[in-house]
């Protein structure tokens, strides 16, 4: 097992991990199973984590009481309790995947978050908070252009105050750093 | 003797009128994030923490309990006017607030709720005074092996008590610890799940990352469930129940607090289950039972009572042992973290200021929560009505700019939209999300009381230790008894066919 717990190894095992997270996804996806599809994917991830996870520990240095004792102990229960819950979402079809609702909405909201966070390191914290709540109010349906105007400038001035300048957390100002 | 003079060490720390702006300020924020479907009080104490990070840390403390406590009461605003509850615990409440509305007394529905909540909520405090103190003395003298069979008793509750799957909550338990042991190991200082990133040598930091779980991932979730529709409130003012009216619900709050605060004690019951069992005890020694459910003061009286007065107990274990029993106590435990802090029976020794200033604003939070509520309503109405469309993405605002104060670093910023993408996904596939956070919260008290007690003694010191062993039998029961428990109700469905 240490040649797995390192370097190629370690590369080796978690694309074996990944084919076999791929591989339970599409037997779900492309079977009768499919509304179970979500609720066999979730353990599944946890127990590649965790096997991932397992590996790396023969890296540690053996003894009593060790680094990797702990670790080991949760992630033989955890993949004990995901093989379980594998097993009885296979046996007895309980918990259905939920209704998928408005899910594009929320992996566009997830897009502007992550557009938020680089444009924070680039154009500085106060532009891209404009833009971001501009945009997001905008999203979430609110279309009225002095209330979007309004709240995201209050946001700015409320943020300048009291982290700027009373908690002195040195936000990054991006292209404005010259003029701060 | 020794308890007045700690009390006055207390009061010292309330002298002036910073303190008292602070408290005024947590239960204001604590009604309105309570009041607010969607967040819980985890929520709104997880937000606020970074605002709190540059004052002293009895005043940030302080700040963070008034809002724990006055979010229980927000949480009957909207239960007994919409019958939508602002916090879980608040959905026993709109069994009979809502009722009330409908008959025309919303304002007496929100009166009992307020009155009952100030009750309960100071019933709760004196009860946490008067265990936390021995519990801690007592404690003191507690061994690794100790602490380490309170920690798991701790989880084990957490999990046999949640609602829903225990198989998954008992998975998100184990996710939290696996991530806890991400970082520096800290005793034998071995480099563990790093993959060689700087960044992950302190682990992730835990304040972003229970904003992540509990705000982002309220707000991912939301939006799923868009609809765009728009809350609306009429705007009433509290009537507090008249002289007759309280005579009649006097013994129903007394005893929902003593039941609440001692169901708050055990990691894992919490509010929600203390309410409920309040109501029901109610409603079987009430003279009037056919009323509840249909507008009974009784009711409405039985559950604030219940919810408010679990915050006293929930706080027990936290500040007499370092062990959270609910999600928000795992909040405040990073918020003593995050101020070099570490609740259990040392912080009563090395800062009494602390713990008996903490005591005395839970009290006048109290106090200061009833005036506010007599007069504020309207406008806790009016800030409660502000479209979701606003609300949200000011959320996200505050979670992103909270976790970037914490440390500066841009990386904990992306730990919590990572940590909300995560808690997203366990939601949405019933994976309860406050275990994933007592897991992180208590991994290491867990893995280094367990370590440590081995080094010290072998696997005997669990065996040895009369109090170990005990507390290690019932948490292991705690543990099988909802599986044995979930199976055979398996069963009981398959034979039903």
């Amino acid at each position: 097992m240490q040649y797995f717990s390192h370097g190629t190894g370690l590369a080796i095992w978690a694309l074996l991990l990944l084919t076999g997270t791929i591989a339970t996804g599409l037997t779900f996806r492309f079977t009768s199973l499919r509304d179970w599809t979500g609720q066999a994917l979730v353990p599944t991830v946890l127990m590649a984590m965790g096997l991932l996870f397992f590996a790396i520990t023969f890296d540690f240095h053996v003894e009593q009481a060790g680094p990797a004792m702990i670790p080991r102990l949760w992630i033989s229960c955890l993949v004990v309790l995901c093989s379980a819950i594998l097993f009885f979402t296979l046996r007895s079809k309980a918990d259905k995947d939920p209704k998928a609702g408005r899910i594009g909405f929320v992996f566009i909201g997830i897009g502007i978050m992550i557009a938020y966070f680089f444009a924070i390191q680039t154009l500085g914290y106060f532009v891209s908070s404009f833009i971001f709540l501009a945009v997001m109010m905008y999203l979430l349906s609110c279309r009225k252009p002095l209330v979007i105007f309004l709240v995201s400038s209050g946001w700015l001035a409320f943020s300048y105050v009291v982290f700027y300048k009373l908690l002195y957390i040195q936000l990054p100002l991006g292209f404005l750093e010259n003029y701060f | 003797m020794e308890l007045f003079n700690s009390f006055s060490i207390g009061l010292s720390v309330l002298m002036g009128w910073k303190p008292i702006v602070i408290i005024i300020a947590g239960v204001i924020v604590g009604i309105l994030a309570g009041a607010m479907p969607g967040l819980s009080p985890s929520t709104a104490v997880a937000l606020l923490v970074p605002f709190s990070y540059t004052m002293e840390p009895a005043l940030a403390l302080i700040l963070l309990t008034s809002i724990y406590i006055a979010s229980n009461y927000g949480g009957s605003i909207t239960a007994v006017l919409i019958n939508t509850p602002g916090t879980p615990s608040a959905a026993v409440t709109a069994m009979d607030g809502y009722p009330l509305t409908q008959k025309g007394q919303a304002g007496k529905g929100l009166g009992t709720a307020l009155v009952a909540s100030t009750i309960g909520g100071a019933i709760g405090v004196a009860i946490l005074i008067l265990f936390a103190v021995p519990l801690a003395r007592i404690a003191l003298k507690f061994s690794p092996a100790d602490y380490f069979a309170l920690a798991l008793f701790g989880l084990a509750t957490v999990a046999s008590m949640s609602r829903g799957n225990v198989l998954k909550s008992l998975v998100a338990i184990l996710f939290g610890l696996m991530i806890k042991n991400i970082g520096i190991d800290p005793i034998s200082g071995v480099s563990r799940f790093t993959f060689g990133s700087d960044q992950l040598y302190d682990g992730f930091t835990l304040i972003p990352a229970l904003i992540g779980l509990f705000a982002v991932s309220v707000v991912f979730a939301k939006m799923e469930d868009w609809s765009g529709v728009a809350r609306v409130m009429d705007k009433v003012d509290n009537k507090l129940p008249s002289v007759k009216e309280f005579m009649k619900i006097k013994m129903t709050i007394l005893r929902s607090s003593v039941i609440g605060t001692i169901i708050g004690i055990f990691p894992g019951a919490g509010a929600t289950i203390a309410a409920f069992i309040s109501y029901d005890m109610a409603k079987r020694a009430s003279k009037t039972p056919e009323e509840f459910g249909k507008g009974s003061l009784e009711g409405v009286a039985a559950a604030e009572g219940a919810n408010s007065s679990s915050v006293g107990g929930a706080l027990v274990p936290l500040l007499a042992l370092g062990i959270p029993g609910s999600a928000t106590d795992a909040v405040l435990l990073g918020a003593f973290m995050l101020h070099d802090l570490v609740p259990g029976p040392l912080l009563f020794q090395e800062h009494p200021d602390i713990v008996y200033g903490i005591f005395c604003a839970l009290i006048l939070a109290n106090i200061i929560m009833l005036a506010i509520g007599v007069y504020g309503n309207r406008l806790f109405i009016k800030v409660v009505s502000v479209p979701e469309a606003i609300m949200y993405p000011l959320i996200l605002a505050i979670a992103v700019i909270g976790s970037f104060a914490v440390s500066g670093s841009m990386f904990d910023v992306a730990a919590c939209i990572g940590f909300g993408i995560i808690g997203w996904i366990f939601k949405r596939y019933g994976y309860p999300v406050a275990p994933i956070v007592l897991g992180i919260v208590l991994g290491k008290m867990v893995e280094e009381n367990f370590r440590r007690a081995v080094m010290m003694d072998g696997y005997a010191a669990f065996f040895d230790d009369k109090l170990a062993f005990t507390v290690l039998v019932i948490s292991f029961l705690s543990f099988v008894w909802p599986l044995y428990k979930s199976w055979k109700h398996h069963k009981a469905r398959q034979a039903e066919g």
